[in-house]
């Protein structure tokens, strides 16, 4: 009996703590934002970071516009967690993404301006992401909305 | 009160720090990548000592303006981050400086100059703004002031804070005439020998910085603001002779700079012809300020109320004015001693006295609109006017005189006569 459970109960172990492998403290944070151009076929390079990918669909809705795309330059940020913030003039929303296998998805849409964003920047403000809109006040933001408490 | 000092503070703070978050650290991060790329360009490029300097002097300035966003820069400006870029920019100098034998002690020495230089832009350009902001402002007043008064602006008007606001702006335009040509002279200090020694080379490069800093665009622009100031203020008196010694100080200092300018634009004759706009425009300007100067010695004798023919120049104000002095030392009118006196005693008081004799006369012979004999000639002829008065006036005094001198003797004789008697004379 006593013979049996050991090894049992070790690769129990040993297999759980394979499973559940976390790295930490990791800090995902872009110490400043990047201003990537939509070219022609609606894709953004980031040769800082190298990476690529396609907008299209994000540039359609918050434009509805998918054909005039190559005047759009998107601001685009990477918070201390790992999230995606992007944004663009004429957007109204800051769009969060996080990354999957192959793809940015869609985490939350952060309502930011109902007349849409004049000249968004991005600035990192750890733990936050501060956007200034031209001579608006800066708001904070997180994955998950604006930060209430310290609203600027 | 404590606490809304602590609070105003508080606010200042605020302020203060909202708006130095509001910047975008993208923006800064570009502008360092921007302009440090550009002073590693102009390090390859450079062929002189001065470029070597003004190399220097840049990225001293560079080192200072983002030293506040260091921490930023070593995280963001990949993969060099603030402190190996500016270390960088040095290095590169350095051997840029080598290879072209270069001393250190000359580019301290230019270096210093080019601060100097970068200084007295930036104040020409704040004061710009301030003359132009002053400019506006005494044009709104004055055409208040005539709308009110319905007549001209002149030093009396008592309207105190657009007198201050002309002074001032009097002030700024001396105070940035002054700047433009230290600036050019610290430019041609740079090179240290004549514009007939100086290699092509040399001649290009300050020909770039005269153009950089838009010496030439300054000088007319000065002219033109000056233009607008006398047209505007419609001054009169000692005002304006004031203003005439600046138009003859500016043209001389122009004088003295002109021609290196001409040797410099040698071959590019759009730019030679500048000069020659310079020098049409400092004319239209004298003869603008001289113009009012001659109206204002006009209307001076005017409003005074003697009548002096006009004049436009120096010579038709001597003779003219000598006219006026004859006519009154040979009493054509035929007036009586009195009157004489009268009338002369008014021109002493309110005019000669107060304005020829200690304004005007100094002021035109030192501008060289009459000569020292012309001032002389016509010294003596109010002298002869005066003395053709005095002598009615002479002996009234001389028979006062001699009564006086009668009465006091016989004062003293009757006072001797009526002293009590000693006891020896008893």
């Amino acid at each position: 009996m006593r013979i049996t459970l050991i090894p049992t109960f070790l690769s129990f172990f040993i297999l759980a703590g394979c499973s559940s492998l976390t790295l930490k403290p990791c800090d995902f944070a872009w110490p400043v934002e990047s201003a990537l151009n939509v070219d022609d076929q609606g894709n953004v390079q980031n040769e800082r970071y190298s990476f690529s990918f396609n907008v299209k669909e994000l540039l359609f809705a918050e434009t509805q516009d998918s054909v005039n795309v190559s005047k759009v330059t998107l601001r685009m940020i990477r918070d201390v967690k790992g999230f995606y913030f992007i944004t663009a003039s004429k957007f109204k929303n800051v769009c969060v993404f996080e990354q999957t296998a192959g793809g940015l998805k869609l985490k939350n849409k952060i309502l930011v301006a109902q007349d849409g964003l004049n000249e968004p920047v991005f600035n990192q403000r750890m733990p936050y992401i501060q956007i200034v809109n031209g001579q608006n006040p800066a708001i904070l933001l997180t994955e998950d909305g604006v930060f209430e408490g310290e609203k600027k | 009160m404590r606490t809304i000092i602590r609070f105003i503070a508080l606010l200042a703070i605020m302020t203060f720090a909202l708006a130095a978050q509001q910047k975008s650290d993208y923006a800064i991060v570009q502008r360092f990548q921007t302009m440090t790329k550009s002073i590693a360009k102009n390090i390859d490029q450079a062929k002189t000592v001065q470029e070597c300097a003004e190399a220097n002097t840049t990225i001293n300035e560079v080192e200072k303006e983002f030293y506040d966003n260091k921490e930023l820069i070593n995280k963001a400006n990949y993969p060099d981050g603030y402190d190996k870029t500016i270390e960088q920019l040095h290095g590169k100098l350095l051997i840029r400086q080598t290879d072209l034998g270069v001393i250190e002690s000359q580019i301290v020495h230019i270096s210093e100059l080019e601060v100097k230089i970068r200084e007295l832009s930036d104040q020409i350009t704040i004061l710009t703004n301030q003359n132009d902001t002053l400019m506006a402002q005494v044009q709104q007043l004055s055409q208040n002031v005539r709308k009110l008064s319905g007549d001209l602006f002149n030093s009396t008007t008592p309207i105190d804070s657009l007198h201050n606001m002309v002074v001032k702006l009097r002030q700024g335009l001396q105070e940035r005439d002054a700047l433009i040509f230290a600036l050019t002279d610290s430019l041609f200090m740079q090179y240290d020998k004549n514009v007939g020694d100086m290699k092509d080379i040399e001649k290009q490069g300050l020909l770039g910085k005269i153009d950089r800093h838009g010496i030439i665009g300054n000088v007319k622009r000065s002219i033109l603001d000056n233009i607008a100031f006398l047209e505007t203020t419609q001054l009169k008196g000692s005002d304006l002779v004031t203003l005439v010694r600046q138009q003859k100080r500016f043209q001389s200092q122009w004088i003295g700079l002109a021609p290196n300018l001409t040797s410099l634009y040698l071959n590019g004759k759009s730019k030679k012809s500048e000069i020659g706009v310079v020098d049409s425009m400092l004319a239209i300007w004298g003869d603008k300020v001289d113009g009012a100067m001659w109206r204002s010695l006009n209307t001076l004798f005017k409003e005074k109320g003697f009548v002096v023919k006009e004049f436009k120049n120096g010579d038709e104000f001597v003779a003219n004015f000598i006219v006026f002095l004859d006519e009154q030392i040979q009493n054509v009118n035929k007036e009586t001693n009195d009157t004489r006196y009268e009338f002369f005693t008014k021109f002493y008081e309110s005019l000669w006295q107060s304005d020829l004799y200690a304004t005007w006369l100094p002021a035109l012979t030192e501008l060289r609109k009459i000569s020292d004999t012309q001032k002389k000639d016509l010294e003596i002829k109010y002298e002869r006017w005066h003395s053709s008065i005095m002598p009615g006036a002479t002996w009234l005094t001389y028979i006062l005189i001699v009564l006086g001198v009668l009465l006091v003797a016989i004062v003293g004789i009757w006072v001797f006569r009526m002293r009590p008697k000693t006891t020896q004379e008893e």
